[in-house]
């Protein structure tokens, strides 16, 4: 399982920094694709977001850009 | 015994000559045991390979391209991106100014809606955590096949990727670029995944994969 922390306009996934650089987009119920300086990731809610799991994509969406 | 010039034919077939397989083989040095009669000449398939046996000239094949795979995905149901195949560049496979060349078949044997095809480069062998490289043309409710091709040159540090998120089934035209950051130096998964708009039955798969190395 990864765990993503959260950081101000991005966030750390394993040991590398990405900084958001548009709007996420929801792609299906449980995956979404995040735009960053490192490229557009793919995740989904087998991630965990500063330890925690969530069950809703939106609620991740939501806990993955509180930060910005 | 002199067996210069020594010329082998084989045949790789039952019965009668063949053009494929190993056709002739001319030196008799297998085994390193008579370095004065080294193999200077070998035909393969109809491709002849030839050098004097030595080390300053031995006999090398033409390796450019070279195939890292060819394998037959999945036709996968189901709304959200899965892997339909995937192929690990294992480390140290890419050195700079290599460039990867990637051929895929789409296709669909059922549908009523859209599908579509897209390609990840991840450091494991999942979806989570990848990053896109590419995104196929939208296949519709009666669109069932696909020719879906990239490629990909990397500098040192990135991998020139086109137009990542723009849908199209290739590059032959000009796009926008991305450069995705690649460490060669570990194992990478390239990940062919596919996704429906509605559950059942669209089954999108891609169903040959063809990943080619160029120097």
């Amino acid at each position: 399982m990864i765990n993503i922390t959260t950081i101000q306009n991005g966030f750390i996934m394993r040991e590398q920094l990405y900084y958001f650089t548009d709007e996420i987009t929801i792609v299906s119920e449980s995956q979404c694709d995040v735009p960053t300086d490192r490229g557009v990731i793919l995740l989904d809610l087998s991630c965990t977001i500063n330890n925690a799991l969530y069950d809703n994509i939106n609620l991740f969406v939501n806990a993955l850009t509180e930060t910005i | 015994m002199d067996n210069s010039g020594f010329n082998a034919v084989f045949s790789s077939g039952g019965g009668g000559s063949s053009s494929s397989g190993v056709q002739s083989v001319t030196g008799l040095n297998t085994d390193n045991t008579d370095p004065q009669n080294p193999i200077i000449e070998i035909s393969v398939d109809g491709t002849t390979i030839t050098g004097d046996g030595t080390s300053a000239n031995p006999i090398v094949a033409n390796n450019n391209p070279r195939t890292l795979a060819s394998v037959n995905g999945l036709n996968l149901t189901g709304t959200a991106y899965q892997i339909s195949a995937s192929v690990l560049i294992p480390s140290g496979t890419i050195v700079t100014n290599n460039s990867i060349y990637i051929r895929n078949l789409l296709t669909k044997t059922t549908g009523s809606t859209s599908s579509n095809a897209r390609i990840y480069i991840n450091t494991s062998n999942s979806l989570t955590g990848a990053t896109q490289l590419a995104f196929s043309q939208t296949m519709n409710s009666t669109n069932f096949i696909q020719r879906f091709e990239r490629n990909y040159f990397f500098d040192g540090t990135n991998l020139f990727a086109y137009a990542p998120t723009g849908t199209g089934a290739t590059d032959l035209i000009t796009g926008t670029i991305t450069l995705v950051p690649f460490n060669p130096n570990i194992d990478n998964y390239l990940l062919f995944a596919v996704a429906n708009s509605t559950t059942t039955p669209d089954n999108l798969g891609q169903k040959r994969v063809i990943v080619q190395i160029y120097d």
